[in-house]
């Protein structure tokens, strides 16, 4: 996933991060001690999701808790100055470990047992005067070595174990053995599982005390005080992993939040705080496996702080903050679901980044309204500066509650100085990197076209943000879809866009292959000024600048202007265009004038072409071409005779080409490949318009020729439509024009010589050379090796065998080749096979 | 495809219809606002609410392949698809014929008595959106595949869509 964008609605971070029990480890040195350090790697590593919700901390002897404040008994007088603090989460998660664990290395039966148990104990003291104040327990671990002790010493351990607890002042639950040797991650689990239990009792302990202030307070002074117990009670509630009451008391501060009157000068806080608290609520019901209830929970946020717009001077802010919301709670689900959460098409973290985008798209509106006039910073002081102790609060009057600024000038500077970094945001990439989510997110849950109209908005943003290579690249992918399913008011919006990035990015080949589209007569342009782009291909061919497109930003223009000068001149001269994958205005249709040729028949080709655009072109040349088994052959369109064409607008003209096919394509077949045109052919710079034909395309064609008579007044293309291109053929042997004639009087007796004469016929238009005849005779199942038992020769009587003669065969004559051949006969049945080779 | 709008009441109303391959037959509507960016984000709707329906479709028919393999139940499944989803301004319905031409109709979320417009009314539209589409491409004049030209037929679309509501 793509990260998310900052800006200054982020989520601080300990908002963001789920809250673990803290665990202070004291006694360790994992520096120096080589046991001490595997006890501590084994605690603090490879953390895995199925150990106990805990966080270890190593304490050195300096570590210092927070100083306690001191206790307050009535709140009679007490005004909060604010909603949240910032530190006190901070505190909660690094500072005040619920449990401070000693780790002492101590076996029981140690020589130096008194001196060790009042060392230990004085440490366990010297902790517990660092935790003053603080309900933070404190437990402690022996490090022992790793043989069991023998039977007879279990006594002495019970008892020194019982002393030790004594001497620390701690309960024997709170006192842990750890022996060091085998399984030690074993024991490890088993002691952070024992920490955890007494972490949960601390935070326990701690939810406790703050209940216990909410009888001091009254709804009148301490509003924001019942947003801030339950936020707390919430957040220790967490910290004890106890999801569900959490859940209760952070929706017990949202709802008090709800309650407190806001006005221009706490707007921010409030709605900064409502967003943590919402934040945390969906985030406990994703993990509660109530993906429902978050959804309409964040729904019904978005719903009461829609209006609550606060000072109208940073009505961007409000934007910003919802289209925050929204982000965030996008990641939450996404986070959800690679936890496991099914998604569903209508319902997906996609449209949640949407809405981020498009409330983004609304805070840049806002601030276009609004900070035109900050064109400087405020002189300093800067008024940005100060710390703040309170979330959501300004700098520039901290913990001020009254609802009246108390220093105009301040206001105005602060107000101002939030303007001009307004306008120094990016917002485009921020949408764009919105939309980036988004659009990966409805890939996966199948809405191939939500995706495609989100990056058709993505390449706008590109575009307003100059960016005109990048949208371009995206436009052309877009473009292509919307084409294929014919969408055309939606592929002319993509095109024009399109379009005036490719001028604006000075990218020649671009730019005449989206002009020549925008001439189709599917693509609806702006002003329906088709002219000015036609206009625009010719200026290309002459090398000449091309127009400027409507509606394009001036600043961008002018800088297109100095790229088109240089980029006109340059490569490439020769402009290939694909018009197969393109809607434009020509439309070309071949065919073979027959199914089938014979090797000596001349392959004749009829091509259609339709100009669909109002114009003349003048001076194109056109190729057909060919490919087959042995070749590629490329044939120039003519017509009569000039190989320069020239097309009419709403006129199909015919073109034929002739051509031979070549010997070595007998028996397979011949394609057209391709037709191109060229336009500019006498000029440097030309345009190649390339109709590829790919056999499987044409297939598929939508046209059905049959119906179109139906239609009342033939359309004037009509006889275009209704063409069918062919664009393979086979070739064929020629057909053979000798022919033979047998003639003889059966029936043949055996022993005769039986006289058989053959006719060989020339219709060839020319003579045939070097013939030769073989004779053979057919064997059959009566008779099978007539060979043996039949003599052939070419006179009667003669007994050796004959040898046909090469005759020359005059043009169309036919002649005697063999004549008085006899055969002397001793079977009955007798068949004569004659062969002829060429 | 039809779109209706009531721009005016800030309501809207749509019908389109589609083809198999998913290209546009008829888009229109009643409103009075032919605004190019109206028009563009009205289709971005109904182009995007093919998303939904040939995801409803291919789950229907998964369905019925998995559990029953003969077609008889994909035949008699129920042409009309229900809602498909509804966005913060509109809700899109659709509908699916036999032959794959599919309905989309999109209307605004709130109608301007505040009411919400019923399920039922939505289908007895689509219904007779269908039987109007099937008398358009009687016509032994229109040729299947191209877009409805049919004046008599954009015109009663358009009633149908005033009437309904």
């Amino acid at each position: 996933m793509a990260t998310q964008p900052s800006d200054s609605t982020d989520f601080p971070p300990e908002i963001i991060l789920k809250p673990l029990a803290l665990i202070g480890l004291s006694g360790l040195d994992a520096v120096n001690n080589a046991v001490h350090k595997e006890i501590w790697d084994a605690f603090a590593n490879n953390r895995r999701p199925d150990r106990a919700a805990v966080r270890f901390k190593l304490l050195n002897n300096t570590f210092e808790f927070p100083v306690v404040k001191p206790k307050r008994n009535s709140y009679e007088w007490y005004i909060p100055k604010g909603i949240l603090k910032k530190n006190w989460i901070q505190k909660r998660i690094s500072l005040i470990p619920a449990v401070v664990v000693l780790f002492y290395d101590m076996e029981w039966n140690d020589l130096q047992w008194n001196e060790k148990i009042i060392e230990c104990a004085s440490k366990v003291q010297s902790i517990r005067a660092a935790v003053e104040g603080h309900a933070t327990r404190v437990a402690v671990v022996v490090i022992q070595g790793g043989q069991s002790p023998p039977p007879s010493e279990y006594m002495l351990g019970a008892e020194r174990a019982q002393a030790l607890c004594a001497a620390c002042e701690i309960q024997s639950k709170s006192l842990f053995v750890l022996p060091h040797g085998d399984h030690l991650m074993g024991y490890i689990i088993r002691l952070e599982n024992a920490f955890y239990d007494i972490a949960q009792n601390y935070y326990h302990h701690e939810t406790k005390n703050i209940k216990q202030h909410r009888d001091h307070l009254n709804k009148t002074t301490h509003q924001y005080l019942f947003v801030r117990h339950q936020f707390k009670l919430g957040f220790l509630n967490e910290l004890k992993q106890d999801l569900s009451t959490a859940h209760k008391h952070y929706m017990h501060a949202y709802n008090n939040l709800l309650e407190t009157r806001t006005v221009d000068t706490n707007m921010h806080e409030v709605r900064t705080v409502a967003g943590y608290i919402n934040y945390k609520l969906c985030k406990l019901l994703f993990a509660l496996n109530l993906p429902r209830d978050g959804i309409a929970q964040l729904k019904s946020h978005i719903e009461r702080y829609k209006n609550r717009i606060g000072s109208t001077e940073l009505l961007f802010e409000h934007y910003a903050w919802i289209a925050r919301q929204y982000s965030a709670f996008g990641e939450l689900f996404d986070e959800a679901i690679r936890a496991g959460l099914p998604g569903i098409q209508t319902q997906h973290p996609g449209f949640y980044y949407q809405h981020a985008a498009q409330f983004t798209v609304k805070r840049r509106q806002a601030m276009r309204s609004v900070c035109s006039e900050a064109a400087q910073y405020p002189p300093p002081p800067d008024p940005l500066e100060g710390i703040v102790e309170y979330y959501g609060q300004r700098a520039w009057r901290p913990g001020r509650l009254s609802a009246d600024p108390h220093d105009p000038q301040k206001e105005q500077a602060a107000v101002l100085a939030l303007q001009y970094n307004e306008r120094m945001f990016n917002h485009s990439a921020m949408i764009i990197s919105f939309l980036g989510c988004a659009i990966s997110q409805f890939k996966t849950f199948h809405s191939p076209r939500m995706r495609k109209q989100l990056v058709v908005e993505m390449a706008n943003e590109y575009y307003y943000s100059a960016d005109y290579g990048k949208a371009l690249t995206l436009l052309s992918h877009m473009l292509w879809d919307y084409r294929r399913e014919k969408w055309w008011f939606l592929a002319s919006h993509v095109l024009n866009r399109a379009l005036q990035c490719a001028y604006l990015s000075a990218k020649i080949q671009d730019y005449v292959q989206l002009s020549i589209e925008g001439l189709s007569k599917h693509i609806q342009v702006p002003n329906n000024d088709k002219d000015r782009i036609f206009r625009n291909i010719m200026a290309i061919l002459d090398m000449k600048l091309p127009e400027s497109e409507p509606d394009v930003p001036v600043h961008s223009q002018n800088k297109a202007v100095e790229f088109w000068q240089t980029a006109i001149e340059k490569e490439p001269v020769v402009l290939n265009v694909d018009m197969v994958n393109i809607s434009s205005f020509l439309e070309v249709k071949p065919k073979f004038k027959q199914q089938r040729y014979r090797m000596d028949e001349i392959v004749e080709v009829e091509i259609y072409v339709r100009l669909t655009y109002k114009t003349v072109l003048e001076a194109v040349k056109a190729f057909l071409t060919i490919s087959s088994a042995s070749e590629t052959i490329e044939i120039p369109i003519t017509q009569n005779g000039n190989s320069l064409i020239s097309l009419e607008s709403s006129k199909v003209k015919r073109f034929l080409c002739q051509f031979k096919p070549n010997p070595h394509d007998n028996g397979s077949e011949i394609h057209i490949k391709n037709i191109s045109f060229i336009m500019g052919s006498d000029k440097k710079r030309k345009i190649v318009m390339n109709f590829k034909i790919e056999d499987n395309k044409m297939l598929d064609s939508t046209i059905h020729p049959e119906l179109l008579h139906f239609i009342l007044s033939p359309k004037a293309d009509f006889e275009f439509d209704c063409i069918v291109p062919l664009t393979v053929v086979s070739v064929t042997s020629r057909e053979c024009k000798l022919s033979i004639d047998i003639k003889n009087c059966s029936p043949a007796l055996q022993g005769e010589w039986f006289p058989t004469t053959f006719t060989i016929t020339n219709n060839e238009d020319r003579p045939v050379y070097d013939v030769r005849f073989t004779l053979s005779l057919l064997s059959s199942p009566d008779n099978p090796n007539p060979e043996s038992v039949t003599e052939l020769s070419l006179k009667e009587g003669n007994t050796t065998p004959p040898r046909l003669q090469a005759t020359v065969i005059g043009d169309n004559a036919s002649q005697e080749v063999v004549r008085e051949m006899f055969d002397k006969i001793f079977p009955q049945n007798i068949f004569v096979m004659p062969k002829y080779n060429k | 495809m039809t779109t209706r709008s009531w721009w005016r009441h800030g309501e809207s109303y749509r019908m389109s219809r589609l083809r198999t391959k998913n290209s546009p037959l008829y888009i229109g509507g009643i409103g009075n606002d032919t605004n190019t960016d109206n028009e563009l984000s009205r289709q971005w709707l109904v182009h995007t609410a093919l998303d939904a329906l040939e995801e409803r479709l291919a789950s229907n028919n998964s369905n019925t392949t998995g559990a029953n393999t003969n077609n008889t139940r994909t035949d008699l499944r129920d042409l009309y698809l229900g809602l498909l989803y509804s966005t913060d301004t509109h809700k899109i319905y659709g509908y699916v014929t036999n032959t794959r031409i599919k309905l989309v109709l999109v209307t605004s979320s709130t109608s301007p008595s505040g009411s919400n417009i019923r399920d039922a009314e939505v289908r007895t539209a689509l219904r007779r959106l269908h039987a109007l589409y099937a008398d358009a491409i009687c016509n032994p004049f229109h040729l299947p595949g191209d877009q409805i030209t049919s004046l008599k037929f954009d015109k009663q679309v358009k009633n149908l869509m005033l009437n309904n509501v």
